[in-house]
């Protein structure tokens, strides 16, 4: 049966893109997207070029994370030509976020409208060449994630970063995220234990906010790699807020060093998939 | 064409379960009606689980649609309520007509069942107060504020979990008003949630909700699921079908509030449950949020969303405000609000402001425990704050009684 068109062009947009690697989690609210945008940069620091695309449509925060919120997307023979924030190019954004006509617009869709917007999103979104495509995807594991791991499995994605914080309740969701990935025969890079610990400014007392140790727990419990503990850190949140990029303008901090140290799990995994491709 | 005796005879048990059947399973003579349905259309397969792993039908012969029901919804209603998977009334397409079992329309309103929801009002009337939260945002704290607040009867998050465990579908708090003042941190709680897993119960008036307290019932998808590991991966018509069959089949029997608790978002499950509800009456929503610019954002959308469904905000609840460091006591801002914070965005959108919520250790740790934070430390500032938002909620809602229809959302 001959390809359609469609899907010629499908193949040829994520030709450039070597790895594929997803961010997912189990609960909201754990900073997956706070996670993804950091990986991202630390990758960028590490000489790659980087793409990040966002498929949470009802909430998009990756656009505010970058500081890129009003861009618009345009469009070019190939499709839709992703969002640069910086000049030299090596870091690609797409998100609904920069398609809705208001910020404040609610995206209220139910599923089959969202899988045409994710399917859209991976196969017309001219990314070029790439070394990594970050996914930050919702909570859950719904129609998005679904819908995802279709479209990419092609693709051969590297895997999934499960982020999870210390608390039992976190830790509940994010099991049967690693459910989710098993029954999808995703590969699992790892778990991130995200706002484990805070060191309060005043006294330097570590304080555990929410529980400790949750995450280390459960990659033994489910035998997948365990990449780090990234504490809680207002410079963090309030870069993010401002869109400034974190790694970069504290790269001392415990927290860039935590994400340093992910990124170059990631790179050195990325690696092996390379050497196993071409032996 | 040639009808068998025995055909015929599920038909006449047919027409008699019809008469009877005035919702899923009120009586125990509709469920048998049900099943004989069910057994009748053997033939059909229409579960979009195969047929070798459902549970509810077996091969047939017969082929033939029986005349007696034209329209009817066609429910596996004799599944375990383990097997999940095809554990939902599958209805019919408003648009086109056809069953929604194998057929995804795009339309965003579709997925409703005209008939059913007359039951959503008989069933739902013994609730005197509902509520709904919504919170575009999703943070951990979040089911954490519904389970608290949610013993003091107030409705709260409709901020459904959507994860692999069906809280996706979200848990349906429970609370009914009683004269005592304790709070119960409910689920979440592995070592609570793992004895409750697989304990719902089902009699002739509907699933019955599981009681951690006397006046406080439970009801979620995580206990209905055999094991904490098991993912719940559905697309949006499941996730409906099971929403539905939570309004209408579990058997809440005289409650004051119903407390709503949602996935982040505004996807299928919010839509479905203003739906569903509008007839009820929905007394409003609660959102809760964090003072980040990125929560904020995505709480607009949802007020938004409210807005559009024409579903009355409550007012907004800010979560982890700031953080008092238990060793020296000195406050900080873990989470600042470079844009003012919960109350300004409140101001911008015309909602009331519920007030803000602390950020203690204590609170997620009675939660991993399944403790009422309240009754545990009653005299913390985070459990007063809990109390003053609680007040403002109740009178929010003795003040106004909604029982409107809520419009579609258009798109």
């Amino acid at each position: 049966m001959a390809l359609s068109p469609k899907a010629d062009s499908a193949a040829d947009n994520m030709s450039g893109v070597q790895h594929v690697v997803l961010i997912l989690s189990g609960k909201g609210g754990v900073g997956k997207s706070t996670v993804a945008a950091q990986l991202a940069l630390a990758l960028r620091q590490a000489g790659k070029k980087v793409g990040i695309l966002d498929v949470d449509l009802c909430g998009p925060s990756i656009p505010r994370m970058f500081d890129v919120e009003g861009h618009d997307v345009h469009q070019c023979p190939g499709g839709w030509v992703p969002v640069y924030p910086d000049q030299d190019q090596r870091l690609a954004l797409m998100s609904i976020g920069f398609l809705l006509q208001a910020r404040d617009d609610a995206v209220v869709w139910r599923g089959p409208k969202k899988n045409a917007m994710i399917k859209q999103f991976i196969g017309d979104v001219v990314w070029g060449e790439l070394d990594y495509l970050i996914i930050d995807t919702p909570p859950g594991t719904s129609d998005e994630h679904i819908s995802v791991v279709e479209n990419v499995r092609q693709y051969s994605p590297d895997g999934a970063v499960l982020v999870t914080t210390p608390q039992g309740v976190a830790v509940g969701d994010v099991r049967r995220e690693l459910t989710f990935c098993r029954k999808t025969k995703l590969p699992v890079l790892g778990v991130i234990e995200n706002m484990s610990g805070f060191v309060c400014p005043h006294c330097t007392e570590c304080t555990n906010v929410f529980s400790k140790g949750g995450g280390e727990a459960l990659a033994n419990q489910f035998n997948v790699p365990f990449l780090g503990c990234v504490p809680l850190d207002p410079q963090l949140t309030r870069s993010l807020e401002e869109g400034q990029r974190f790694v970069d303008a504290f790269p001392t901090s415990t927290a860039a060093q935590a994400i340093g140290r992910v990124a170059q799990t990631i790179l050195q995994r990325g690696e092996q998939q390379e050497n196993m491709d071409t032996s | 064409m040639y009808r068998s005796a025995i055909e015929d005879l599920w038909c006449i048990y047919g027409a008699f379960g019809s008469l009877w059947e005035s919702g899923t399973g009120d009586s125990p003579l509709g469920g048998m009606f049900a099943f004989a349905r069910v057994e009748r259309r053997a033939g059909q397969h229409r579960c979009s689980e195969s047929r070798n792993r459902c549970v509810g039908t077996r091969p047939g012969k017969n082929t033939l649609r029986a005349r007696f029901y034209d329209n009817e919804p066609h429910k596996h209603s004799t599944h375990l309520l383990t097997h999940l998977t095809h554990l939902y009334d599958a209805g019919y397409c408003s648009h086109t007509g056809v069953c929604i079992v194998r057929h995804t329309c795009t339309e965003p309103t579709c997925g409703r069942d005209p008939p059913g929801r007359a039951n959503f009002t008989g069933q739902v009337s013994a609730v005197q107060q509902q509520g709904a939260g919504h919170n575009g945002d999703t943070m951990v704290a979040m089911v954490t504020a519904g389970r608290q607040i949610s013993r003091h009867a107030l409705s709260i998050s409709l901020k459904k979990r959507n994860y692999g465990k069906l809280l996706r579908l979200g848990r349906l708090h429970v609370t009914v008003k009683q004269m005592t003042r304790k709070k119960k941190g409910l689920n979440g709680l592995r070592d609570l949630k793992s004895s409750l897993y697989g304990k719902v119960h089902q009699s002739g008036s509907g699933w019955s909700p599981v009681y951690v307290e006397d006046n406080l019932g439970v009801m979620s998808v995580g206990l209905l699921l055999a094991s904490p590991d098991d993912a719940v991966i559905w697309r949006g018509p499941k996730k409906n079908g099971l929403i539905k069959q939570f309004l209408r089949d579990v058997d809440w029997g005289e409650l004051d509030y119903l407390v709503v608790d949602t996935p982040p978002g505004t996807s299928d499950e919010h839509l479905s449950i203003v739906q569903y509800l509008s007839s009820a009456g929905l007394d409003g929503a609660v959102l809760v949020t964090t003072p980040q610019e990125v929560s904020l954002l995505d709480v607009r959308k949802e007020i938004n969303f409210c807005k559009k469904v024409h579903l009355p905000v409550v007012g907004v609840v800010e979560n982890m405000s700031s953080f008092i460091c238990p060793s020296c006591q000195g406050e900080s801002q873990i989470f600042p609000p470079t844009t003012g914070g919960a109350e300004k965005m409140a101001a911008d959108m015309g909602v009331p402001f519920l007030g803000r919520l602390p950020l203690d250790p204590r609170i997620g740790k009675c939660c991993d425990e399944g403790k009422s934070f309240l009754s545990v430390e009653p005299e913390s500032p985070a459990a007063k704050a809990y109390k003053e938002v609680i007040q403002r909620v109740e009178e929010f809602c003795s003040s106004h009684s909604n029982k409107g229809n809520f419009g579609n959302p258009v798109e």
